[in-house]
């Protein structure tokens, strides 16, 4: 079965129902629960999370590793079950990506965790100290990889 | 909203799954004990309205902007 819409950004785009991730609600955005990954091209290190039910919206993600090595984010058990994950390692954690003015941020406070298999995911607010606007690193020491 | 008296120690319930109870009262401060299935996330509204002005802001993707962060990766590539 496939899913059909149209997303001013992206256009047309056909997704398979095993590739729509329904979320919980997103803090300031309650009305988008369904989501589809996309990577904009196969050897970029970002990617975007388009949002199935508002065709305007969508944010750029990144793995966190590639730009933050040492990130580490304590994600507390519960997130875990509730989306069927026994550890961390059994997701996709993401972070999103802020573009203003002149800078890119990552939120490293608010990371996403993606059950791919079950379709699933969540914004989860990590307790501590983990910065919402984080820099990005120089170029130069990103290491782009392949999207899995 | 829906404002409700309770005494340090009683509880209410938010449908069948949900118990908020008052743990302790003091000046102006009130500690809240809150039960609730791990589905169900429970921040702080401060915390929690931090993180929807950060998503709302990633939101706004300028053109511009996004063209910046593509050609940064693409400086890397010689590498």
């Amino acid at each position: 079965m496939t899913l059909r819409f149209e997303h001013q950004r992206f256009g047309e785009i056909e997704l398979r129902a095993e590739e729509v991730l329904h979320f919980d609600p997103l803090p300031g955005f309650p009305d988008a629960r369904r989501f589809a990954l996309m990577g904009h091209d196969r050897d970029s290190a970002f990617c975007w999370l388009v949002c199935i039910d508002r065709p305007e919206l969508a944010f750029v993600v990144t793995h966190p590793w590639l730009l933050v090595p040492d990130y580490d984010p304590a994600v507390a058990p519960e997130h875990l079950a509730a989306l069927d994950g026994k550890a961390l390692e059994d997701l996709d954690l993401l972070v999103i990506v802020t573009l203003r003015d002149r800078a890119a941020t990552l939120n490293l406070a608010a990371p996403l965790l993606v059950n791919r298999a079950a379709g699933r995911g969540r914004q989860v607010i990590l307790e501590g100290d983990h910065s919402t606007r984080a820099p990005l690193p120089a170029p130069a020491q990103i290491e782009s990889k392949p999207h899995k | 909203m829906l404002v409700l008296t309770r005494k340090t120690g009683e509880s209410l319930r938010i449908g069948a799954d949900i118990r908020v109870t008052v743990v302790s009262a003091n000046g102006g401060q009130v500690r809240i004990g809150i039960e609730a299935p791990a589905r169900i996330p429970v921040h702080r509204e401060e915390v929690w309205e931090r993180i929807a002005a950060q998503n709302r802001e990633a939101a706004e993707l300028s053109p511009e902007s996004l063209e910046r962060l593509l050609r940064r990766e693409g400086e890397e590539e010689p590498s």
